[in-house]
């Protein structure tokens, strides 16, 4: 009768997969989005001319910033952990309270930011339409003589969709064209058994709702960092941030919004205390270490062909 | 006047019409685009509220499921809702309640909707990650079924409690339910077990409730209620401005309809006067026929086979003149009206009356044989036949000619020229070795010929003496008229009088001959010089009025320069004219002449009626006298006459010795001859002859 009842639990339970690999290749328009790289490179987008997108959103490694808070014009610090723009685009909303509705809205924010980039709409237009360079690249893109802070705003964004990495090894294996190891299988099993999928599933493992960080002890109650509350005015979400994603996991060391956990084994104990009520053994926790490595996936052609 | 104002209303009307018609096409055009917009977006909003819904039971039904779904229906009804509330539509004044249910109910209910999505996935994902926490919490401790089964039997229990609550969505499967598990065990595993299955135990009891509460909410929305019951509001206030289309198509359509029966009643009423217009321009009023005009146009329109046959009365200028031009006109009448039976048996027989007393018959399938025959038919039956009009039968006969070669009609005039000029020929087919062409060109060249010569004054007058018999001296001079070619031969009137008669060169002639002969006469004073005129130019006003200006000009030259008349054109023009001129002529101390007497009527009685001076009797008597006692006896009689009535005689054509002693024998006062003198460029210098 137990072990029926197990079973009962078990179909229920794997109804269908929740977890579903990124597109080897997606649509974009390359000329539009080869200005945007190069405008994500540029640090004539930051007001002392020192930095770029580039700078916290390392592309090299996981696209994210190794560094627990960024550091903007002037060194100026930020307010959160830089999250990776990697697979940015199939985030549901944008920043770690999805204060921002799309990609687009979410450029807008550093550019502007006076402790990030600390520009202007206005100065953009300036320095972009003083460069020769860029002039003839927005034309060859927008066939306008002047450019607009819009188009930049657009090219950088054409640029973000371009950014996936597919091909991870977990995306291979559900494929079906390669096998996991058994310690990274028997990691995937407790990654759902211990119920981290039900907040880290779909195509970005993660980023498709808002959860509560701390739903079994409260996690750093006094801190003040941008969260739901902020965004609906309601206290009661407090702490509540968007899921972020597990691709890439490996590279985008700080984790959590306060970059507070070193290493992913730091972050897997922290996770299943705060939100499990639980002191995960060792042994299971370095198996779906082993699992989340798997997710680290291919860098985007647009990257590697400089 | 009406037509012009008719037009301009027509014009107006189109413009207002198709004005209203264009103003009707783009309103109702982007009135239904912004109308469906508004519905579209009304239903993929239904549609995403639905979807999500759905969306979210399945998640909370199945434990491992992505919220990606959710995530997106959640964006895309966000926008959906934008969209719909930023319609264009719902500017128009009619829309004004919808736009305000969109902007305050419809909006607060997603908003609303959406915080109970987020609320739901926060529940949803926690009670969810504690039951899957649970579920293999309790499935790793197998070992405790060992040491303590009960406790084992009761987590399980507990755990199936949970599972049932939220499967069923019921909160009565933890009635009274003992929750939390109890050990006294001092088995550290145990103890460990215990503690963990209790935290989450109790964090599932606080989040069931509300997560039952939050589900049940999500499912049973009230958006859709608000947009089925806005949709209804909407589609019934379309409706209704739809209403205003329909009449406003209504009053396009029949101001279009008025429009097109006003082009209609126009177009009719401009071609029916046009009709009547064409008709009288390719009519002939007097018979009905189709006129010259038409005649032109078939036979250009014809062309191969068609034969004509050209039909003109004889003499009907008599007709006219006896029995009044009305009575020509009745004549006509009847004569078409015989035609038209006549033809009516004939097929592709069409007739026209091309002139006032000539008809034209276009054959289009006959032989030419055939219409000869035809037109010998008609010739006689005319010919025959007794026209009764007014109680008057007359008769009368017509000339016909036929024609099968291009072009018809002028060559069927020249045939016909040929039939009018024989007597005995009165029906005649056209054909090239006529040689009517052939004169009629000559008679161009000869035209030409004389207007160049006119230009390039080779017109001269050339003087034959006229010698006085008893003295034998060149009294007087005629002036013959001389034209000569650029080759320098020189041609006499022969050559071109005749034809250029019928122009106005021939007055050009005359005026040169005044001219020439009066600057020749001033010079020679001895002699006088005489100038052959025509009834043509007595009766043409500015050829009299040259002459009696060149005649005042030098009244001393006037004096000896005659004018000779030719007896034949005498009985041609009434009296007075002629008599008048005879007296004017006189009045500058010339005389006149009368040429070639005896070879005309000879009509004695205008001698005694005309005061004229001098007889010149013509050739074919004075040449003969010599061997004819008949025409001497004529000659004679003509001096005794004429002597009697104080004229003088000259005899012309004298070239032989015996002649000319026979007629100074005779009495006869001059004579003009080769003998004495041939027509000279220029009076001879010695005046004295010989016999």
């Amino acid at each position: 009768m137990l072990k029926y009842l197990i079973i009962c639990v078990c179909i229920v339970s794997f109804a269908s997969e929740p977890i579903s690999p990124i597109p080897k290749t997606v649509e974009y328009n390359k000329a539009k989005a080869l200005l945007g790289k190069k405008l994500f490179y540029d640090t004539l987008l930051s007001k002392n001319n020192t930095i770029s997108c580039v700078t916290c959103h390392n592309l090299r490694s996981g696209g994210a910033d190794s560094r627990k808070v960024s550091r903007g014009v002037d060194g100026r610090l930020g307010n959160i952990q830089a999250p990776t723009v990697y697979n940015a685009r199939y985030n549901f909303k944008q920043f770690w309270n999805g204060r921002a509705a799309n990609l687009k809205e979410q450029a807008e924010g550093p550019l502007k930011n006076p402790n990030e980039l600390g520009m202007s709409p206005q100065l953009i237009e300036k320095r972009l339409n003083a460069s020769k360079t860029y002039k003839k690249l927005f034309y060859q893109v927008y066939h306008s003589s002047r450019i607009t802070f819009n188009e930049a705003i657009d090219a950088i964004v054409e640029f973000e969709k371009a950014l996936i990495t597919p091909n991870a090894k977990f995306d291979r294996y559900l494929r079906g064209e390669t096998t996991l190891n058994s310690d990274e299988q028997e990691g995937y099993r407790l990654f759902k058994q211990y119920g981290c999928i039900t907040c880290h599933n779909g195509i970005n493992i993660g980023g498709n709702s808002f959860q509560e960080m701390g739903t079994f002890f409260s996690y750093h109650t006094n801190a003040s960092y941008p969260d739901r509350a902020d965004v609906l005015k309601n206290k009661k979400y407090h702490n509540v941030f968007k899921v972020p994603t597990l691709r890439n996991i490996a590279l985008t060391s700080p984790y959590f919004h306060d970059g507070s956990a070193k290493t992913l084994l730091k972050a897997v104990k922290a996770v299943s205390h705060y939100n499990l009520g639980i002191e995960m053994p060792l042994d299971d926790a370095q198996k779906i270490v082993a699992f989340l490595k798997t997710l680290t996936g291919e860098k985007p052609k647009i990257v590697k062909n400089p | 006047m009406f037509r012009k104002k008719a037009v301009t209303i027509l014009m107006l009307f189109g413009l207002f019409s198709f004005g209203s018609m264009a103003y009707f096409y783009f309103t109702q055009r982007s009135f239904v685009k912004n109308q469906r917009e508004f519905l579209i977006h009304l239903n993929n909003l239904d549609n995403y509220n639905s979807d999500l819904t759905s969306e979210a039971l399945k998640n909370s039904l199945f434990t491992y499921n992505s919220f990606d779904k959710i995530a997106y229906d959640y964006d895309v009804m966000q926008q959906e809702l934008k969209q719909l509330q930023n319609s264009k539509i719902l500017d128009n004044k009619s829309y004004l309640n919808i736009k305000e249910n969109m902007d305050k109910v419809l909006r607060t209910q997603v908003d609303n909707f959406l915080i109970k999505i987020q609320n739901f996935m926060l529940l949803n994902a926690a009670v969810k990650n504690s039951i899957v926490f649970l579920s293999s919490h309790v499935n790793g401790a197998s070992y405790t079924q060992k040491i303590e089964p009960m406790l084992y039997v009761k987590a399980v229990k507990i755990l199936d409690a949970f599972q049932n609550t939220k499967k069923m969505q019921d909160l009565d499967y933890l009635y009274r339910m003992h929750y939390l598990l109890q050990s006294n065990s001092q088995d550290k595993k145990i103890k460990l077990f215990v503690k963990t299955f209790n935290l989450h135990a109790s964090y599932l009891m606080k989040k069931l409730p509300a997560f039952i509460t939050t589900t049940k909410d999500v499912v049973v929305n009230r958006v859709d209620v608000t947009l089925h019951k806005e949709k209804k509001e909407f589609n019934k206030i379309t409706l209704h401005n739809f209403v205003f289309f329909d009449r406003f198509a209504f009053v396009v359509t029949i101001s279009l309809l008025l429009y097109l029966l006003l082009a209609i009643y126009l177009f009719l009423r401009y071609q029916k006067a046009n009709q009547s217009l064409n008709y009288s321009l390719s009519h002939d009023k007097l018979t009905g026929l189709n006129d010259r005009s038409s005649l032109v146009k078939d036979t250009l329109a014809l062309r191969k086979n068609a034969i004509i046959l050209l039909l003109n009365i004889d003499a009907f200028k008599e007709i006219n003149d006896i029995y009044g031009n009305d009575f020509g006109n009745r004549v006509l009448i009847k004569l078409t009206r015989l035609l038209n039976v006549y033809l009516s048996e004939i097929s592709r027989a069409k007739l026209y009356r091309v002139g006032g007393d000539e008809f034209a018959v276009i054959f289009t399938d006959k032989s030419v044989d055939k219409v000869m025959e035809i037109g010998e038919n008609l010739e006689e039956t005319i010919r025959s036949k007794n026209f009764k009009i007014d109680n008057i039968r007359t008769n009368f006969s017509v000339s016909i000619a036929i024609n099968a070669k291009i072009p018809l009609l002028e060559n069927a005039d020249l045939a016909l020229k040929v039939v009018k000029k024989d007597i005995n020929l009165h029906v005649m087919a056209y054909k090239e070795e006529l040689g009517i062409k052939k004169e009629w060109q000559k008679n161009i060249k000869v035209i030409n010929m004389v207007k160049s010569a006119l230009k390039e004054d080779r017109v001269v007058p050339y003087f034959q003496g006229i010698v006085n018999l008893q003295t034998l001296k060149i009294e007087k001079y005629e002036a013959l008229v001389r034209l000569i070619l650029p080759s320098g031969e020189v041609l006499s009137p022969y050559a071109f009088l005749d034809i250029t008669s019928k122009t106005h060169y021939y007055y050009e002639i005359t005026k040169v001959m005044i001219r020439k002969t009066m600057e020749v006469a001033k010079i020679h004073t001895m002699q006088r010089f005489s100038i052959n005129f025509s009834m043509q130019d007595i009766i043409n006003e500015n050829i009299i009025y040259t002459l009696f200006q060149l005649f005042d000009a030098d009244k001393e030259t006037a004096k000896r320069v005659d004018i000779e008349l030719l007896e034949t054109e005498l009985v041609a023009v009434d009296d007075s004219r002629i008599g008048d001129f005879i007296r004017k002529v006189h009045s500058y101390g010339s005389k006149v002449l009368i040429d070639d007497f005896g070879t005309g009527y000879s009509n004695f009685s205008y001698l005694s009626d005309l005061d004229i001076d001098t007889l010149k009797i013509d050739a074919s008597i004075t040449k003969e006298i010599v061997s004819n006692p008949r025409k001497l006896h004529i000659l004679q009689t003509i001096h005794n006459f004429t002597s009697g009535m104080n004229m003088k005689n000259v005899a012309e054509f004298v070239e032989t010795k015996e002649l000319a002693l026979l007629l100074q024998k005779l009495g006869i006062e001059y004579a003009q001859g080769y003998l004495f003198s041939k027509p000279l460029p220029a009076p001879l210098k010695n005046s004295d002859v010989s016999i």
